[in-house]
Formats: structure tokens, C-alpha cells, sequence
């Protein structure tokens, strides 16, 4: 059997409808391949929310990246103005009209310029369709919004069973269509065309909330085939629409081993003397002034200085001004842009919703292809979506980021009026789960100044430093400094300064006193020789005396005793 | 199908350019019965109202299914009295109602409805007889 080859082969038992690339980007990621070949598919939406996009980028796209004609069939737009508008979106459609590629067709429905009397059919349109189809050897089939006929023809049942047959025609075929439709109020289509298609239904959101207006596409209904049915967030921009998947199925990417040097070669020692993984999300929260803006530039500046393409998204500054002030901290960025090696993308974050933001800064990094992204702040963003909207939105753009090996550093502006300790606030761990890093630059006031201190609260995968470090910022750029340790606790800044000069002062003045000591000791010392030398003098003169006195005595005791003797003789005494 | 029975062999040949000539394209896609009922209508209609002053082209889209493009057609039967006028419209389905008919295409019922003020408003429509 020939006719299988329009079937895939079996696959796990189930067969599978073989798809053809929509064209449209992101779209074939989301349904694993595009739309359905050889069959109609349903796009619907309110007004404005690009229906004929889609379907006219499905046409063109069709010709141009896979050489499959097409017929554009418009019920509501002038065939000129299709050219016009889509001339701006760089679809040249006359050029393919002129290469026989396309085949644009504008059917007029109006009821004022129609009257019934008794059964008709639409075998007209299908004609006409045909003949299209043939001229040009169409694939592929658009129409658009197919609705507006039940707003010219008063007979709804003749209109249904020919849409019926239309769509049965069109598959038989073999035509790949893509048929738009209104939004109804309960419905998917204002007339309930989604009967007719049973294929693949596909609709498209135009949302306002907080004034801030999102598109979203969603697969409604994908028979045969595995199919996100998410909101999945889409953009349209000066080259047509782009959806993005909503978040990566599953946890695939590749870790890589590799270091980076942050740029601070003290963190670098802190970080296992290596610096952060390649690939790898960092977050640096910390309060206003702490110098979060100034760790990123110095990671993007180190990154460009290894040659290294970088992506700077900034929400508070505008280039030059973020310039400016990082050439304050000796850090100039302008070389770098002209070799073309760093980019900003400075946007006031409410100027978009969170998913253009995220469609923006995905499209901006497929673009230009960084290694390394930078967000400056990420908590700018949730005036425009609450925790689980910027997590949901962080998530993606780190999932990209990793799939791609690109590094990202996030700052995040934590709350001033948490206490003094470093506590971690919820916003913060909301998105701390998805960072692999996370650094915590805190104010620390006191003596009547407010210093930085700096800390690496996690990095995944690494032995890291648990100190606190003072975090200077000078003309050379940022200095982490031990914190000081003395008698009184721990010190910071001018604090730390005045502690160290007070130790020096008191150690001189003890060198003093001892030497005092010494010297009183040395006197006394002194002294007290003086004092012995006298007494030896005093007793040397007394000893002097009294041996005089002895010797006198003496004398006068012999003197005595011959003076007996002589008497005695004297007296010949006899005894 | 397609005969033709008006193409170009009109009773009344000379006639073409007048005003109260009702020159018609039936537009059909192939000898269906609703193409054939819808021929005959017209035709009685205008055997009644507009006898020897009028010509019936019947164009199969099936043998030039261009047309149904550069003619804009998407229903059919479709009825369209040339030359298009403004606010000329088409008619379409099998013609089963011939009041409407006559009100579209101008032509005024065996005279009854002549002068009736404010349909006749273009003047080569107007029919006298």
C-alpha cells in the first residue's frame, strides 16, 4: 500500500500522523514537529491576537524554508494591504506571486451584495480553491478567518454541511491548511468550526494584566501526537512570530567542569580558587548600594577581557550611564562593545510582560550568541509579575541559558527592612532554588557609617569559604578584605581602621610602661646598692671604732695586770 | 451541460445596448439539478417579464474555474446581471423565489409594479412594456 506512506511508520505500536515544520518558531518544539500533513488545522483567536500572521507566516515560511507553494485565501484583508503589512515583516509576496510560489486570493463576503432565493452550495469556492491549488502546485492552504462566510450566507446548515465537505475536500487533497477562526464566547470558534477540524486545534491569546498585554498560544487539541498543552507565551516581532516552549521538559543539560574566574580574585579563592562552573546560574542579592551591579559588571568584564561574548541585561540604567559608573570603579566597557563583545539591552522592565521580557531576552541571546548573560536586577521584574510568575520566567531563561552553556549572573535587590542578620527573605529564596550560586552583599551599619559585607551563602559543587568578607569598592574596582577579629568582636570599615590603630597605640603604650618598669626597677636596683655600699661604710667605721676601743681596753687590761706584777715583786710577796 | 441558448443568438441581437436589456450570467458548476432548476427559473422569469429582451449566459466553473477568481464567485448557483452596477448584487441559489428575482434584477412584474417609486432608481434598468 502506497497510501501509507503518508503514515509514519508504527510507532510503539501507535500510528503516528506524519507532520510537516509550521514555520512558525518554537511552534514545531512545542507539537513535535509541526502540523499535521495532509490535513487542516484550526487556529482561533479574538481580534489582533495574529491569526493571519500565523497563517500567512505558515504560507510564506512554507515557499521560502521548504519549498512547498501555498494559496492564501483572505476573507477580510485587501490583498494589497496583506502585501503592505507584510512587506514590513520582509515577506516580499509579490516576488513569490511573480515565481509562481503563491497564490493570494481575496474572497469578498458581504450580505448587502447577496441575495438567497432557494439551496445553493459553495462548490464556487472550492473551484476556486482548486484551481488555485493547481496553478501553482500548493501544499500547503490558508484561510482566513474561514467565520467571515457565515456572516454572508443567511443559510447556516448549508454553510455547515459545506464546511464539513470543505474540510474533507482539502484532505483529500493532501493539502496541509491552516484555517483561522473567531473566538466565541464559550467556544473555541464563534461557529463551532473545531467540529469540522479534529486534528489539531491550536488557539491564540491576546491578555491584558497590569496593563501589560501578553499573547499566548496554546495546543488545544493534537490528535494522534504528544503535545504541550501549556500557555505557552508568544512574540510577534519585526520577523513574524515566535513562541516559546514554557519551560524545558526535564533536567538534560550538560554540567560542565570548567571554571571562570569571577574577576575578583579574591572570590576566586574563596570559590575553591577556581571561580564559579561554567554554565552555572549565580544570584547576588543584597540591599541598595550594596555593589550588586558592580560584582556584575566586574564578572561580564572579567569574561570579556578572556574574550568571551557577553549579554548584559540591565533594568535600572541606561547604557551609558551604566558605563559611566563603571568606569568609576576603573572598569571601561567600551572597548569591548566595539569589538563587539559585549552587549546591553537596556529596557524599563514595564514596558513589557514577563514573557515578552523572557521572549526578548531569548531571542537577543540566539542572536548574539553570548557565553555570558548578566540581568541587573531580576527583582525589578516583579512589579509586573507576582513569585510565581518571575520564578516560572527565571526558570526558563536559566534552562535556556544552561541548555546553551551560557553562565548567568543575576543580582537581586533584597529588602532594606530585614533585620541586621543576614536573613534570607522569601522573594529571594523563591529564586535562590534555581541558582547554583548564590552571594550575599549586606549594609552593615554602625559608628555612624554603613559598610559592605560579603558572603557566599551556597555554591553547588564546590568547597567554598564560609567567611564573611568587608567588600570594598575603589577606583581599581572591588576589594574583598578580611573582616577584622580584635578583642571587641568583629569590625568593619573605619571601625576595623581605628581598632587596628588603637591596638598599635596601646601596644606602644605598654612598650612604654614596661620599659618605665624596667627602668623604675633599674633605679631602685640602684638604690638599693647605694644603700648597701653605705651601710658596708657606716659598719666599716663603726667596725673601725670598736676594734680601737677593744684594742685600748685590751692594753689597759695588761697595763693592769704588769702593774700588779710589779707591785707584787715590789712587795716580795710570797702567796 | 452549458448549452448556451442566449450566447450570442439573441431573437432580439440588435437590441444588446438598450437600456431595457437584461443581459444575465448564470454561474454553475456542472449539469446538477440545482444548476438545471435554477436555468429553467430564470428563464421562465424572464420569458415573462422580459420576453425577446433578454440573454441567459450559463458559465460552467468546472471548464473555467479561472473565473470563479476574477468573477469573485463562491456560491453557486450565482446570478449576476451584467453590465455590474453599483449595488448591483448577485443572486444566488436556485431562483425559486421570483419576487426577489424581479427585485434584483429590476424588472417589473407584467407592468403591475411600473412606477413604483423608489426601485428603479437606475435607469437603464427601468423595463417598459
Amino acid at each position: 500500500m502506497k497510501n501509507t506512506g503518508k503514515i509514519k511508520p508504527a510507532h510503539a505500536g501507535k500510528f503516528m500522523f506524519e507532520k510537516i515544520p509550521s514555520g512558525i518558531k518554537g511552534l514545531d518544539e512545542i507539537t513535535g514537529g509541526g502540523l499535521p500533513k495532509g490535513r487542516p488545522a484550526l487556529v482561533s483567536g479574538g481580534p489582533g491576537c495574529g491569526k493571519t500572521l500565523f497563517a500567512m507566516e505558515f504560507i510564506a515560511r512554507g515557499i521560502i524554508d521548504y519549498n512547498e507553494p501555498g494559496v492564501f485565501v483572505a476573507f477580510e484583508e485587501k490583498i494589497d494591504d496583506l502585501k503592505k503589512n507584510f512587506h514590513s515583516m520582509g515577506f516580499d509576496l509579490d516576488e513569490l506571486v511573480r515565481q509562481k510560489k503563491l497564490v493570494l486570493d481575496h474572497i469578498t463576503i458581504d450580505r448587502t451584495e447577496i441575495e438567497e432565493t432557494g439551496e445553493y452550495d459553495l462548490e464556487g469556492l472550492f473551484i476556486r480553491l482548486g484551481a488555485m491549488i493547481d496553478d501553482v502546485g500548493a501544499k500547503r492552504v490558508a484561510i482566513d478567518t474561514l467565520e467571515a462566510i457565515f456572516s454572508g450566507f443567511a443559510n447556516e446548515a448549508i454553510l455547515r454541511s459545506e464546511l464539513r465537505r470543505l474540510f474533507l475536500w482539502l484532505k483529500d487533497r493532501g493539502i496541509t491548511a491552516v484555517v483561522t477562526g473567531e473566538r466565541g464566547d464559550r467556544t473555541i470558534t464563534k461557529y463551532g468550526l473545531e467540529e469540522y477540524v479534529a486534528d489539531c486545534v491550536i488557539t491564540l491569546d491576546h491578555r491584558v494584566t497590569n496593563q501589560i498585554a501578553t499573547r499566548r498560544l496554546r495546543v488545544v487539541k493534537y490528535r494522534g501526537s504528544i503535545h504541550g498543552t501549556d500557555e505557552y507565551p508568544f512574540l510577534i516581532s519585526s520577523d513574524g512570530i515566535s513562541v516559546l516552549p514554557i519551560t524545558t521538559m526535564s533536567l538534560t543539560h550538560m554540567a560542565s567542569t570548567e571554571r571562570i574566574a569571577t574577576g575578583i580574585p579574591r572570590l576566586d579563592t574563596m570559590l575553591g580558587a577556581k571561580g564559579f562552573y561554567r554554565g552555572s546560574s549565580i544570584l547576588v542579592s543584597g540591599q541598595a548600594g550594596t555593589g550588586k551591579t558592580s560584582i556584575a559588571a566586574t564578572f561580564v568584564n572579567a569574561a570579556c577581557k578572556r574574550g568571551e561574548k557577553c549579554l548584559l541585561f540591565i533594568f535600572e540604567e541606561s547604557e551609558s550611564q551604566f558605563i559611566r559608573n563603571m568606569k568609576s570603579i576603573g572598569m571601561d566597557f567600551e572597548p569591548w562593545i566595539k569589538k563587539g563583545l559585549l552587549k546591553f539591552h537596556a529596557v524599563r522592565p514595564t514596558a513589557y510582560s514577563l514573557e515578552m521580557h523572557l521572549s526578548m531576552m531569548i531571542k537577543l541571546i540566539d542572536e548574539f550568541k553570548p557565553r555570558v548573560i548578566a540581568v541587573d536586577p531580576i527583582s525589578n521584574l516583579y512589579p509586573i509579575g507576582d513569585d510565581v510568575q518571575v520564578r516560572s520566567m527565571m526558570m526558563r531563561l536559566i534552562d535556556y541559558a544552561k541548555s546553551l552553556q551560557i553562565t548567568g549572573l543575576f543580582t537581586n535587590l533584597s529588602n532594606d527592612s530585614a533585620s541586621e542578620a543576614f536573613s534570607l527573605e522569601p522573594t529571594q529564596m523563591a529564586v535562590s532554588s534555581l541558582m547554583d550560586a548564590w552571594l550575599i552583599l549586606k549594609n552593615i551599619e554602625g559608628n555612624g557609617e554603613r559598610n559592605r559585607v560579603f558572603s557566599i551563602i551556597k555554591s553547588r559543587g564546590m568547597a567554598h569559604s564560609n567567611q564573611l568578607r568587608e567588600f570594598v569598592l575603589s577606583d581599581k574596582g572591588i576589594e574583598l578584605l578580611d573582616l577584622y577579629k580584635g578583642t571587641e568582636g568583629v569590625l568593619f570599615g573605619s571601625a576595623r581602621m581605628a581598632q587596628q590603630s588603637r591596638e598599635v597605640s596601646d601596644r606602644l603604650l605598654r612598650n612604654e610602661e614596661i620599659e618605665r618598669k624596667q627602668r623604675e626597677l633599674d633605679s631602685k636596683k640602684l638604690v638599693m646598692e647605694n644603700e648597701i655600699a653605705l651601710l658596708k661604710a657606716k659598719f666599716a667605721r663603726e667596725e673601725d671604732e670598736m676594734k680601737t676601743v677593744i684594742g685600748q681596753e685590751v692594753y689597759r687590761e695588761k697595763a693592769a695586770d704588769s702593774a700588779m706584777k710589779e707591785i707584787a715583786v715590789q712587795r716580795k710577796a710570797d702567796r | 451541460m452549458t448549452r448556451k441558448p442566449g450566447a450570442g443568438k439573441m431573437p432580439d441581437e440588435a437590441g444588446t445596448d438598450r437600456e431595457d436589456f437584461v443581459d444575465l450570467r448564470l454561474y454553475v458548476v456542472d449539469r446538477t439539478s440545482r444548476s438545471l432548476t435554477a436555468y429553467a427559473n430564470i428563464k421562465k422569469i424572464c420569458e415573462a417579464y422580459s420576453p425577446g429582451k433578454y440573454r441567459i449566459t450559463v458559465i460552467d466553473l468546472l471548464k473555467s474555474p479561472d473565473l470563479a477568481r476574477s468573477e469573485d464567485i463562491t456560491a453557486v448557483p450565482t446570478l449576476i446581471r451584467v453590465p455590474r452596477t453599483p449595488g448591483g448584487r448577485k443572486i444566488i441559489g436556485m431562483l425559486t423565489d421570483t419576487k426577489k428575482v424581479l427585485e434584483e434584477l429590476d424588472l417589473t412584474g407584467n407592468g403591475e409594479d411600473s412606477g413604483n417609486p423608489g426601485r428603479n432608481t437606475n435607469k437603464h434598468r427601468t423595463i417598459t412594456r
